[in-house]
């Protein structure tokens, strides 16, 4: 356990302090009630600081700012740090500052309390820079939540490489079909889903509202374009547009078809290897965990195992570190 | 030209469980302004639905009623639209994989039986409500319904005429009240019903244009839309008098017109896709079995028995299975009180008339059965007459009184003394001796009214045959 406070981004809610999301539209928004994370954490004994993301609804934006929380453990004010990390573009970040991004099979910790950025993919994740202490933290807020539709049976989780000792030492190449496709099925399921789930913010129950309006449809067009960035309209804009008539065949079904295809075929690998090094998107589109190793390069370099194996990532992630890999 | 009205039926039901179909708000109609409503249902962000399973029981009782097939996996999907009702801009539906389709309802109209076939039984969640205040100038948003779980049963356009419609409705209450799905109250909106309607020449297979017709909220009102409806498209089609176009319109029963509401041309384009928050639920044979389990003799069912066995009026059968209550009530007393038809009368006449002047609906009387049968029996054993058991029938449902017991406190036993009814009889005959020359000039009709006589004096708790036998042998 840590002494210092595990910071948390403010899309995690806490009962009372402002909840951002990193976004003008919820300016003035205080979360009603503690996330599950945060009741977890309280109850034993971490104490906890809020920050707002890097990036609105943590939608990447070209040049990707670290986020508040991420710098925090960088700069060793905090040694652990929560985010949701539901593209990898966090991880990406904190690979770069010399960080580990532990993010848990989907499904085992908790979203209650969570803002959803993109439901089927959102995963609150760990930032450390010691693995004991990151998994310790995942230890604590792992484990079945009944308040969350997709939560998973387990009561709870216990991390620990030994636990998993690796198959096999043998390493190689791998090719999988459709792979290059990869990257625009997360573009398009991600924007799809962020319209569904930033529509909410319509500007009449809370959060910001333009002052100056004239009847109902001006009050949803000025709050909507004075609340979300640039980044964030692009991306509902082509959500909208990739689930409209006409386009949900050629488009979102397409990408929920190749999703479905690319996750056999990881399922498939992690049948015959403890680990993968895999992209960024495998994690996301396959509910798979994954743990991001400390490195200079973005794209860092991902770890993967089948679902529930969080201790052959461990093993492999502390091997890795040994070897450099 | 002839020409036949053709009509398919969208109709809402909204489900009896305690909570919403995806927080756990109280679901229940008559709370307060935004008395119901937690973060979800208010559409702020954080809380992921959870699906009520209650709801898909009922979905699923709703299905195993109507004959229909039951899906196996079913999923929940988004349905986007902004509108001040509805908080997250959005709407929880199922539109990729509904939990049954392919049903029946089998109706009676004057012209014989008929099938009406069903496309899809779906689950969805309710939209909020808004009043618009006019001193205020505002419109207000009441969050209470929202989210509170609806099936939307959709038939196929097998609709001939509004008698067929409105002996569907009613079947579809029965039906659905019957087994506690839904109560099934028109004019509180837990049944809501969009008619689809176009109008061809007899003998066309093809479909004319078709309009939605919204808000209609009695039976009444739905019959007089149609009738409206279809003159108007009719009238269309003969003289030109306007063009028909596929669109909504708003039924006005204060003005006995329906009015556009939107057209085709700007329909919400809705986006529908499977909400990634709620896993797809299997339904298997077993959770089937144990629904069907749950489920009440039908109506049906239950009206061939009380004529058949039980030997009832059809009138009479009619009324009762007609309300949930009302069998209940008939199950519950003749369970204790082994008369069927005596306890039907006690139920159609004396309760139903005890309560007429509240205002109150079939559904609405609360009695204990027990007491209740407690009363028709002690009517039965003659231990206390029936106009006292009519005045205790009163007691029994505003006070909540034991029959027995009372009419023994208050003496109120029947009065089968010979001497005291004859008393009686003398005094009466005495006070009333025009009466009794009229009725020794050949009208009988005066002996009920010195029957009367007699009863009030003896403060209704004497044997009416016992006091007939004693007034004939006095009169003659």
């Amino acid at each position: 356990m840590t002494s210092k406070p595990v910071f948390l981004e403010d899309s995690i809610l806490r009962k009372g302090l402002p909840a951002t999301a990193g976004s003008k539209i919820l300016q003035g928004f205080k979360a009603p009630f503690d996330a599950a994370v945060a009741e977890r954490l309280t109850g034993a004994g971490y104490a906890l600081r809020s920050e707002p993301p890097g990036t609105e609804f943590g939608i990447a934006p070209p040049a990707p700012v670290p986020s508040p929380v991420v710098t925090a453990v960088a700069e060793g004010r905090a040694d652990l740090a929560l985010c949701n990390d539901f593209s990898g573009a966090a991880g990406d970040q904190a690979a770069a500052l010399g960080l580990y991004t532990i993010r848990p099979t989907y499904g085992t910790v908790s979203r209650y309390g969570l803002i959803p950025s993109v439901c089927s993919m959102d995963a609150v994740s760990v930032v450390c820079r010691d693995l004991r202490q990151g998994f310790a933290l995942l230890e604590v807020i792992a484990g079945h939540d009944e308040r969350d539709g997709v939560s998973e049976p387990e009561p709870s989780y216990r991390y620990a490489p030994s636990e998993e000792p690796l198959k096999t030492a043998a390493v190689s190449r791998e090719t999988l079909p459709m792979a290059d496709a990869g990257p625009a099925v997360m573009d398009i399921l991600v924007c799809a889903e962020l319209s569904g789930n930033l529509s909410r913010y319509d500007g009449l129950r809370f959060g910001y509202r333009s002052p100056d309006f004239k009847g109902l449809e001006e009050l949803y067009l000025k709050t909507r374009t004075e609340g979300f960035s640039p980044e964030t309209k692009l991306s509902l804009v082509v959500g909208a547009m990739v689930l409209s008539e006409g386009w949900y065949e050629k488009r979102y079904h397409k990408a929920m078809q190749i999703r479905r295809m690319l996750r056999d075929g990881i399922d498939a690998l992690l049948m015959k290897y403890d680990v993968l090094s895999a992209p960024a998107w495998a994690a996301p589109l396959c509910g798979l965990p994954s743990v991001t190793l400390p490195g200079a390069a973005p794209p860092a370099a991902r770890l993967v195992a089948a679902r529930k194996r969080e201790n052959a990532l461990y093993a492999a992630a502390e091997r890795g570190g040994i070897y450099g890999v | 030209m002839e020409y036949e009205v053709v009509m398919g039926l969208e109709v809402h039901v909204e489900l009896s469980t305690e909570s919403k179909l995806f927080c756990g708000c109280p679901a229940r109609f008559g709370a307060g302004p935004n008395e119901n409503v937690c973060p979800a249902c208010a559409g702020m962000p954080g809380m992921p639905a959870v699906t009520n399973r209650r709801a898909v029981e009922l979905g699923i009782a709703a299905g195993l009623l109507t004959g229909s097939e039951i899906t196996r996996v079913i999923s929940f999907d988004k349905k986007s639209y902004f509108y001040p009702d509805l908080p997250c801009a959005y709407q929880i539906t199922q539109y990729f994989a509904p939990v049954c389709t392919n049903g029946r309802v089998e109706i009676e109209t004057s012209r014989g039986k008929r099938r009406i076939t069903l496309k899809q039984i779906h689950i969805e969640e309710d939209a909020g409500k808004l009043v618009h205040d006019a001193r205020a100038g505002a419109a207000l948003i009441d969050f209470n319904r929202t989210s509170v779980p609806l099936i939307e049963i959709v038939s196929n356009p097998d609709f001939r005429s509004a008698e067929e419609v409105v002996a569907y409705l009613e079947k579809l209450r029965s039906l659905l009240s019957f087994a506690g799905v839904s109560d099934c109250r028109m004019q509180e909106g837990s049944m809501r019903c969009d008619v689809n309607l176009s109008v061809r020449p007899v003998g066309s297979e093809t479909l004319g244009t078709r309009t939605e017709m919204k808000n209609m909220n009695s039976l009444k009102a739905i019959a007089a839309a149609i009738a409206y409806e279809s003159e108007r498209h009719i009238r269309a089609l003969q003289t030109g008098s306007e063009t028909l176009v596929q669109e909504t319109r708003r039924w006005d029963d204060a003005r006995g017109e329906s009015f556009s509401m939107r057209g085709k041309e700007d329909a919400t384009d809705y986006r529908y896709f499977p909400n990634p928050e709620l896993a797809p639920i299997v339904i298997d044979d077993e959770w089937i079995a144990r629904v069907r389990e749950t489920l009440p003799e039908t109506a049906e069912a239950k009206y061939t028995r009380l004529t058949e066995r039980l030997g009832l009026a059809e009138h009479d059968a009619a009324q009762i299975t007609q309300s949930r209550n009302l069998s209940r009530i008939f199950d519950g007393t003749t369970r204790i009180f082994d008369k069927p038809r005596d306890a039907a009368g006690w139920i159609l006449v004396d309760l139903l008339g005890a309560v007429r002047g509240d205002g109150k609906t079939d559904d609405d009387i609360e009695i204990d059965c027990e007491k209740f049968a407690a009363l028709m029996r002690l009517v039965d054993e003659k231990i206390i007459s029936r106009a006292i058991g009519k005045k205790l029938l009163i007691k029994v449902l505003e006070e909540d009184i034991d029959p027995a017991a009372y009419a023994e406190e208050h003496g109120l036993g029947l009065v089968t003394d010979t001497g005291a009814i004859g008393d009686a009889v003398r005094e009466v005959l005495a006070a009333h001796e025009k009466s009794v020359l009229e009725y020794k000039d050949g009208n009988e009709k005066v002996m009920g009214f010195l029957m009367g006589q007699i009863m009030r004096r003896l403060k209704g708790q004497a044997d009416p045959e016992a006091v007939r036998a004693a007034l004939t042998a006095a009169l003659s």
